[in-house]
């Protein structure tokens, strides 16, 4: 009985193209979680890394089950959904769950990327039964008896998760986008609310319970668009040094630097990982840079 | 010596496509510019705009310059919409964005509108970036700073019939360049006209996602094959034809192979083309020249 996390996309912000960064990839977030049984399928968002890996899926007739966690909404998370080939095969069924938000639910949004004039494959192939779960932060849940999905609310624009996935021994996290919550800076729908007279309690609160919440985690994928010195907190990213941080309080066994910056190149994406190695090997945490392909097992 | 030209800043039709298989054609999703003295003009905005709109940071921010940037449309699928904000000299005041299509500016709007909505992106709407964006409506041929610009209808599928999409010819001091996306060239009358819009250009563009098998599977969707491409190619006369709107699966290996193939085809002999890639430059006057070379 095992579960191991493959990298389907690692860039964030958009999906791009430039020689200097094909190492560790181009295409925009998505992630697989694979397990033992060759039905089951279990994706993290569609960013166009999604679309890469419903080719291969797309042609195989074998009925599925897919399931889908979606973060949030920002278009490098979902953009690859249209061209997600087990979409249009009618045998399968596919199961997303997402949180709504004030302004809109996921489905809406789902949708919204078939409009008319907008999609470039034609609209009324999606055969698939297509099922929407709403998901909220703090509310647990089991996929098919198999994998337990734990979730909690980050600081980034809407209401964006994160997801810790539960398999048996084998177990990750993945915290994708989530910015610091120091000086006010509250992103996330109803934060401003919650620390309204109480910013102090309000963002040790935030702190520690993602450290709670990624205790319970082998393996950590987490935001590392910016480094130190070029932060932009109102963003919405983090950095390597922060990221390592949660994870050493956690005791967290592997960090995956992810959400690469798209203007990063290979190099300077491993410049990234080495500003944090040293301090990694210290905290007894193993840390790596997030390379499109990768497949991780997720126990010790 | 004339001083029109190309450069794709993306190759591929649909979705994004990065990987070391296609290092050589490209990944980002379609964005052309047309290169004619110091004018910034891009046709179409896929993601490849971003990577330009980053090398143009360095005259806005260091050189303080006050940039002014025409953006025509053919349409608005996503695919030749979705980098608009990700291009970053729209975070700009200084910056000008003159926004162009043959359709009502509403529409125009309606469509770009979306790319920027809140439950999708950071932003609220297009029109709230800091860059002073402008939205025409174009009404038959535009003079713009020497060149002209002028539109013709494609043939874009009888599975999406609901929305226009345009070629755009581009002419300046005796040169030209024709853009046709998204068009699927098949035996019909809009094909024929486009083929005269087309006649003379001296760098035709021109959608070439299929082969001939994948487009058996494919028809009334709006893309041509590679062959249907070139056989365009062949009644215009162009001194150079650009395929380009590359499918997301086809690789590098892939494109060469056709290539080659197509180039056994006897039809296809004098036509001199080239799959596009990204990040090249293809400037009328070297197509020229080797056209001469025969």
């Amino acid at each position: 009985m095992s579960m191991k996390l493959r990298l389907l996309g690692v860039r964030g912000s958009r999906p791009t193209h430039k020689r200097h960064l094909l190492g560790y990839g181009g295409n925009s977030t998505s992630f697989e979680l694979v397990l033992d049984d060759e039905k089951f399928h279990l994706f993290i968002d569609g960013g166009s890394g999604l679309a890469a890996r419903g080719h291969a899926l797309g042609e195989s007739p074998k009925k599925s089950r897919f399931h889908v966690l979606v973060t949030h909404t920002h278009w490098d998370h979902i953009l690859g959904f249209p061209f997600f080939q087990p979409l249009y095969n009618p045998k399968n069924s596919i199961s997303f769950y997402a949180s709504n938000t004030t302004r809109s639910t996921f489905k809406e949004l789902f949708f919204g990327l078939q409009r008319r004039g907008n999609l470039p494959v034609p609209v009324g192939r999606l055969k698939a039964k297509v099922a929407f779960n709403s998901v909220g932060p703090g509310e647990p849940f089991t996929l098919e008896n198999k994998v337990k999905v734990d979730t909690f609310q980050l600081n980034h624009q809407g209401v964006t998760l994160a997801y810790r996935l539960t398999y048996g021994n084998d177990s990750c996290a993945i915290v994708t986008d989530n910015a610091p919550i120091e000086r006010g800076n509250y992103l996330g729908e109803g934060m401003r609310e919650a620390a309204a007279g109480r910013e102090e309690e309000f963002e040790k609160e935030f702190n520690e319970g993602l450290v709670r919440f990624l205790a319970g985690a082998h393996t950590v994928v987490f935001d590392t668009h910016f480094r130190e010195a070029n932060l932009k907190p109102d963003w919405g990213h983090s950095t390597p040094a922060r990221a390592l941080a949660f994870c050493r309080d956690a005791g967290v066994s592997r960090l995956i630097l992810s959400h690469h910056a798209p203007e990063d190149s290979d190099e300077q994406v491993d410049d990234k990982l080495q500003s944090v190695f040293h301090d990694a090997c210290h905290g007894g945490i193993e840390v790596e840079a997030a390379r499109e392909g990768d497949l991780w097992d997720l126990s010790a | 010596m004339g001083s029109l030209g190309v450069k794709f800043w993306g190759t591929r039709g649909l979705v994004s496509s990065p990987r070391p298989e296609t290092a050589i054609f490209g990944g980002n999703t379609p964005s052309v510019q047309v290169l004619y003295r110091d004018h910034l003009v891009l046709i179409d905005t896929g993601f490849g705009c971003a990577n330009i709109g980053d090398e143009l940071m360095a005259r806005i921010l260091q050189r303080r310059e006050r940039l002014t940037i025409h953006i025509f449309y053919t349409h608005f699928h996503w695919d030749h919409v979705q980098g608009l904000p990700f291009f970053k000299p729209i975070y700009f005041d200084s910056t000008t964005l003159n926004i162009y299509a043959p359709c009502a500016t509403e529409h125009t709007l309606q469509n770009l509108d979306i790319l920027f909505d809140g439950s999708y992106s950071p932003f609220e709407s297009l029109m709230t970036m800091q860059a002073k964006v402008n939205l025409h409506q174009l009404s038959g041929a535009l003079e713009l700073d020497g060149m002209r610009i002028s539109y013709q209808a494609v043939d874009h599928g009888i599975s999406l019939p609901h929305e226009d999409c345009y070629a755009y010819r581009i002419e300046a001091e005796g040169e030209s360049v024709t853009l046709i996306t998204d068009h699927e060239a098949r035996n019909s009358q809009k094909n024929k006209d486009l083929v005269d819009f087309a006649a003379g250009s001296d760098l035709l563009i021109h959608d070439g996602q299929y082969t001939a098998e994948e487009y058996l599977k494919r028809k009334g969707e709006g893309h041509s094959s590679v062959e249907q491409a070139l056989d365009n190619a062949r009644k215009t006369g162009a001194k150079l034809t650009l395929l380009t709107h590359h499918d997301p699966s086809r690789n590098d290996k892939d494109l060469q192979a056709l290539h080659r193939a197509m180039m056994r085809i006897p039809r296809f002999r004098p036509v001199r083309f080239e799959f596009a890639r990204e990040e090249i430059v293809y400037a009328v006057a070297r197509a020229k020249t080797l056209s001469e070379a025969g």
